[in-house]
């Protein structure tokens, strides 16, 4: 009987595979920058060159060198590692974001689609509140009151960004829950618990994938913005946002501060949104 | 029509007592004793008496339910208390600077849409083509592109090399345009996608190839009978991009050195303001909210396919 709800299950569905995803050249492209980075991120301590915060001041505003691979900044630091290492605190602290959004937002998009209802209208309500709702606002009262950090951002961002999930997995509930195979499911009494988060939830999962990787790009750019303007992450830490707000009084003297830290914002982001376009077109071509 | 609009507006009150609740909140969950600040405002070192007469004499010393029933209160009298740092009232501080973001905020709307909107119909029209291709590597560079350092890229090219503009702050007429400019971005490429993808979905239907066998000009079969149908779902978005651009324009105002309610907020952050900060988050709950009322009731209007509850 399981066998057969099985069959069922694959004719309806879609089944993750990443070969086919990568057969277009533009996401492979993201997917290969997006691996370096990752790279760059996990390895950091063993590829940075120098220590990203020790200040030289007398080795300030340097232009590139074998030593100081993209010069130094106002205070003497190695804007190479500085850079390696910001790709951690970036991707780090946006991973984090996602999971914890998904973790919150999947859930109640799946409950609140599979109960339908008065419930459901609820909760949709909910929803729609935290997605009017501007991030700037939210984190803004947030730093205000508990103090801008890291931390204090990524649960700020996180109370903003649930709600996406939370909408896009109850609209896919709702379209799976109606399947035949859900009904065999039911018919060959399975729990609803068993059948919302081991069947349905295996359904959706690759739109949610392809949606967190859309997203990770506008996650990274609001990363840095807040902490450009000293909502998030603090200084010194290494972080591409305090690095283009540092840069700013040097815009005079010292260009290459704001160019370099901004052209590997854009890069990264540019690979994830590729990686994104990759899997969103995947899944509709099929 | 009049059921729907009164059920939305009664809807609104749990809302934005609940945003009031939270906002209140925050000041309960803010470092520092809020009655030896006020004491401070009146004598310049106060003793533990004078602070304990300020914590009285503002109520501080009721139950935390009592307090916000105080301050909901004065709030719905637009008294939101004074500025810890100026000495003015919070709604008098924003008050001043709202203007200058809401004049901002809507060049950057009216760039947004002379730009925009062109690109995507001709993006729809000429799909596929090498126009198309361009207009599409455009849009996608502009979501993938961080819209301050942009701004900082401008403060550099036209002020530093071209010394068009001043770098300390917005005394020509040209920076505000370019800040208008730089915080758009991100934006044209979602509205080009927008229209785009709308656009080429009405062209492909039968009622464009009916109208263009009838012999009517392409312009106005792309206008009048295309745009039209293509530019619902687009409204909707186009609405929470205008909130988030009147809401969001602290990081461009911050490097532009323009004095908006965006600067006001991240400055009372810094120094811990909370009647301004508290002040300046309410009303732009109450905008949000109001504004999301205010476009679902249009677009109800616009489009008699959506069944009114």
């Amino acid at each position: 009987m399981n066998h057969k709800v099985r069959k069922l299950e694959k004719k309806g569905v879609m089944h993750f595979r990443w070969a086919e995803y990568l057969g277009d050249t533009k996401t492979r492209i993201g997917f290969g920058i997006v691996v370096i980075f990752v790279i760059l991120a996990i390895f950091a301590p063993m590829i940075a060159p120098n220590d990203p915060l020790y200040v030289d001041v007398i080795n300030k505003l340097q232009p590139p060198s074998r030593q100081f691979w993209f010069g130094t900044d106002n205070m003497g630091r190695c804007l190479f590692s500085r850079i390696v290492w910001g790709s951690r605190y970036s991707l780090l602290y946006s991973f984090i974001i996602m999971v914890i959004t998904i973790l919150i937002g999947v859930p109640i998009g799946l409950v609140s689609g599979y109960i339908g209802g008065k419930i459901d209208n609820f909760i949709m309500r909910i929803i729609d509140l935290f997605m009017a709702m501007p991030s700037f606002v939210l984190a803004l009262a947030i730093a205000g009151t508990l103090g801008p950090s890291g931390k204090n951002l990524v649960f700020a961002m996180s109370c903003v960004y649930w709600a996406s999930y939370a909408r896009l997995s109850r609209a896919l509930t709702i379209q799976v829950k109606e399947q035949s195979f859900i009904l065999a499911l039911k018919a060959g009494g399975c729990s609803h618990t068993k059948i919302l988060f081991g069947h349905i939830l295996k359904n959706i999962m690759d739109s949610i994938v392809a949606l967190a990787t859309m997203e990770i790009g506008g996650i990274i750019l609001s990363i840095a913005g807040f902490s450009f303007i000293g909502l998030g992450v603090q200084p010194p830490t290494p972080e591409w946002g305090i690095m283009l707000s540092d840069s700013k009084n040097y815009i005079q003297t010292c260009p290459r501060l704001m160019l370099i830290p901004g052209i590997v914002v854009v890069i990264v982001v540019m690979a994830f949104n590729l990686l994104g376009d990759g899997l969103k077109n995947g899944r509709y071509e099929r | 029509m009049l059921r729907y609009i009164t059920k939305r507006l009664l809807a609104l009150i749990p809302i934005i007592l609940i945003m009031s609740m939270i906002v209140f909140g925050l000041t309960e969950l803010a470092s520092g004793d809020p009655a030896r600040i006020l004491a401070e405002m009146t004598y310049e070192h106060p003793t533990n008496e004078q602070v304990e007469w300020a914590r009285h004499e503002y109520g501080l010393d009721q139950p935390i339910y009592k307090q916000y029933i105080n301050w909901a209160g004065k709030a719905l009298h637009g008294d939101f208390g004074f500025s810890y740092n100026t000495r003015r009232s919070a709604l008098e501080e924003i008050g001043i600077k709202l203007p200058i973001t809401i004049k901002l905020a809507v060049t950057s709307v009216i760039i947004l849409l002379v730009i925009g909107v062109p690109l995507g119909i001709l993006s729809a029209v000429f799909e596929n083509k090498w126009l198309d291709r361009i207009i599409q590597i455009f849009s996608f560079f502009d979501v993938s592109m961080p819209s301050f350092w942009i701004g900082l890229m401008m403060l550099y090219v036209f002020g530093v090399k071209l010394k068009v503009i001043s770098i300390l702050g917005s005394a020509t007429a040209a920076a505000p345009v370019l800040a208008a400019i730089a915080m758009d971005i991100g934006y044209f490429g979602i509205i080009i996608r927008l229209i785009r993808t709308n656009l080429i979905e009405v062209l492909h239907k039968g009622y464009i190839r009916t109208a263009k066998a009838k012999g009517l000009s392409s312009f106005s079969v792309i206008v009048k009978h295309g745009l039209k149908n293509a530019i619902l779902p687009v409204l909707t978005r186009f609405s929470s991009m205008c909130v988030s651009l009147l809401c969001g324009s602290a990081v461009i105002e911050s490097i532009f050195a323009i004095q908006g309610v965006g600067n006001l907020a991240l400055v009372s952050v810094q120094i811990k303001d909370l009647p301004v900060l508290q002040c300046y988050i309410l009303l732009i709950t109450v905008f949000v909210v109001v504004m999301n009322l205010f476009v679902d009731i249009l677009y109800s209007f616009i489009d008699a396919r959506i069944q009114i509850m």
